[in-house]
């Protein structure tokens, strides 16, 4: 009798973790996604279509949040720190330390407080160049430091209550004061920032790489004839992220593309 | 034609009947015909499917085709390129000539992985002992060629380096036995157990780094056609130097895993889903980590052992 | 889905129409339909079945599946359900049979 009240009671208990892992966002269903079609029909020259906007934020840890939300970016080029806040806690997705690779990585802020205006350099999707190495993407992207595990927000349940994230990274120039969040929602990795201005700008600290609606991206383009992988660009940006997604989630769990990319990498490991 | 084993024929009569596109590779549940002019190609496939079974007939009716040339003219004499040609759309990267051994396997591979359906296949090799079958499923660089050359040895026969190849109807896995794919150290590792005979030449500088294959063996071959239960699923993790590990893994996790390498899962539908289930039904399903072979060759044992089979 | 919509029909999820097999703590789910395999949990599974014993609306989901569970309305809130529900209906295992009286 014990054993079965234990039983019903760790039942009701699974229930409950359950429910409260549904409440944090947490999808209750999964759908398994074999490379299956994108394969059989395409396979190494796959691309995928971005059908709305996707933006992509990254620290100088190289953490990088993706989400479809927006970031004001003042004349001289310095991003607004309250969007930024506000675009970190309704990320999509967010990927670990070491998840972007150095070239998109921006420079921390100093110390001493926010930087005024001015610069950090241009933000031409073009000018960043990797590889030629002759190693496979993953390998290069293991080279860069990366960590696997991340956080999917994609499922989130954006009408829960409460306001923005909380913020103690204290790498957040020009915050004007924060607002904890205490909700403990999985997703949050405590460090994002919060301004209750909403009129502070930072020239540091953050890259912000936007990708419009309907773009294309097709990952051999950036594989040259030996097979290397040559990351450039914002779209290279993304693809990296897909394969980091790739090697910690499987196919699965909706980022966009990931299909494609699996079938790719899967005919590497098969070659 | 009767069937021979392609060690039975003069080396100039296989580059002949490749160049005509009239060799047929008669191997586990798939016939390929296959054609290439190239002689690195005739070479390669002498030595490393000299036990298999061809037949040389151009009227023959076979489950698929492949070519492995140059993917133009042009490239047949400058600088000069290879490429598999399954006989669909397939923009594969050429390589480089002297990496025809490459092309031939990475082309081998897509003509089953792309249009087989009789069959649901996932993405792991496959031995077995007293046709019991331990799956070996990993990422790339987890090390399951080489656990799966390294199981070879220890007395287990080989179905597939690449694919379980799992019926619809029942729950048994078909062999596939081609060469193991080598990469990296690993080619030193197996080269040392199985002797210098069993291993290819080594391929430098492909996309995957170093590449070699193992050759099936001719038991291998002679079991082409005798199909195992699967009894253990294991997913190895090689990090050099680290102590052997073993974490059991839950059933429905290993199944979502397993899926998600499949390339004809969702095509195959369900039939796959039904087999699929069935085969999890009795399979036990592990982690495990280590930091040499000899380590991962006993776990593996051990877990074996542990299922009665 | 608007919540008017959800009050005019009733659900159903037609055993016929998908092969299930338990493994473990998850149940793994095969649509006929859409050829997709889904993997359930214990709640999402309840969930299902509730709408496979009879149709039933989206109000009378929210009403009773906290007891279902065994648990309180505070842990088990109406927008959870509605999600869950949500996901139910994005992956094509319920299907509206007709319009409330």
């Amino acid at each position: 009798m014990d054993k079965k009240s234990n039983q019903t009671h760790d039942f009701l208990e699974r229930r409950r973790q359950l429910l409260k892992m549904g409440a944090a966002g947490m999808p209750m269903i999964l759908t398994l996604k074999a490379s299956a079609n994108q394969s059989v029909h395409s396979a190494l020259d796959c691309s995928f279509k971005i059908t709305s906007a996707v933006n992509l934020l990254v620290n100088h840890e190289g953490k990088v949040w993706v989400g479809d939300g927006s970031i004001r970016q003042h004349s001289d080029g310095r991003l607004n720190t309250a969007d930024i806040a506000s675009f970190k806690s309704d990320a999509d997705f967010a990927f670990p330390s070491g998840s972007a690779p150095d070239g998109y990585v921006p420079s921390e802020c100093p110390d001493d407080g926010c930087s005024g205006g001015g610069g950090d350099g241009d933000w031409d999707d073009d000018d960043w160049y990797f590889g030629g190495s002759g190693k496979d993407l993953l390998e290069q992207l293991e080279e860069s430091g990366s960590v696997v595990a991340f956080t999917n927000n994609k499922n989130k349940n954006k009408n829960k209550g409460g306001g923005s994230g909380g913020d103690d990274d204290d790498d957040d120039c020009g915050s004007g004061g924060s607002h904890g969040d205490d909700d403990d929602d999985y997703w949050d990795d405590d460090d994002g920032g919060s301004s209750s201005s909403g009129s502070e700008w930072t020239d540091c600290g953050y890259n912000f790489y936007q990708i419009s609606a309907n773009t294309t991206i097709t990952p051999l383009e950036y594989m040259n004839s030996s097979g290397d992988w040559q990351i450039s660009g914002t779209k290279g940006l993304y693809i990296v992220l897909g394969a980091k997604y790739l090697d910690y989630y499987g196919n699965d769990g909706g980022f966009p593309g990931i299909s494609c990319l699996h079938s790719i990498l899967t005919y590497l490991e098969t070659a | 034609m009767t069937a021979v084993r392609v060690g039975t024929l003069a080396t100039r009569r296989v580059g002949a009947a490749l160049a005509a596109g009239r060799l047929n590779l008669h191997l586990g549940p798939f016939s390929t015909a296959l054609q290439s002019h190239s002689a690195k190609v005739t070479r390669y496939f002498c030595d490393l499917y000299r036990d298999c079974l061809v037949t040389l007939n151009e009227d023959e009716i076979v489950d698929y085709t492949l070519r492995v040339g140059a993917p133009n003219l042009l490239r047949r004499f400058v600088r000069p390129q290879i490429v598999p040609d399954p006989g669909f759309h397939f923009p594969a990267l050429p390589l480089p000539a002297h990496m025809a051994p490459l092309a031939l396997e990475m082309g081998m591979n897509l003509t089953a992985a792309l249009q087989c359906f009789r069959f649901v296949m996932f993405h792991a090799g496959v031995v077995a002992k007293n046709d019991n079958a331990v799956m070996i499923a990993a990422h790339s660089g987890g090390g399951k060629s080489t656990l799966t050359a390294a199981m070879m040895e220890a007395g287990y026969r080989l179905l597939s380096d690449e694919f379980a190849i799992l019926h619809r109807s029942r729950p048994v896995l078909q062999p596939y036995p081609r060469p193991v794919s080598l990469k990296n150290a690993s080619i030193d590792v197996v080269q040392a157990f199985a002797g210098n005979d069993a291993v290819s030449t080594r391929l430098e500088g492909t996309p995957k780094g170093t590449i070699a294959y193992r050759r099936a063996r001719r038991a291998d071959v002679e079991a082409m056609n005798q199909v195992a239960v699967p009894k253990l699923l294991i997913f190895p993790h090689f990090t050099d130097g680290r102590q052997p590990g073993v974490t059991q893994v839950e059933p429905a996790d290993a199944a979502m895993r397993l899926v998600a390498g499949s390339p004809n899962y969702q095509v195959v539908g369900e039939a796959a889903f039904e087999s699929t289930m069935a085969m999890f039904d009795s399979l036990a399903c592990y982690e495990i980590s280590y930091g040499n072979t000899e380590d991962s060759v006993r776990l593996v044992e051990d877990l074996f052992q542990e299922t009665g089979a | 889905m608007s919540s008017s919509v959800e009050k005019e029909w009733l659900w159903f999820a037609d055993q016929s129409l998908f092969s299930v097999r338990e493994m473990g703590e998850v149940t793994y789910i095969y649509s006929l339909r859409s050829g997709n395999t889904h993997v359930f949990n214990a709640v999402s599974m309840a969930m299902l079945q509730y709408f496979v014993a009879a149709p039933r609306g989206v109000d009378e989901l929210i009403a009773h599946f906290p007891d279902l569970m065994g648990v309180t309305r505070e842990e088990c809130p109406r927008g959870v359900i509605r999600r869950i529900f949500g996901e139910l209906d994005d992956a094509g295992l319920v299907q509206p049979v007709e319009k409330r009286a």
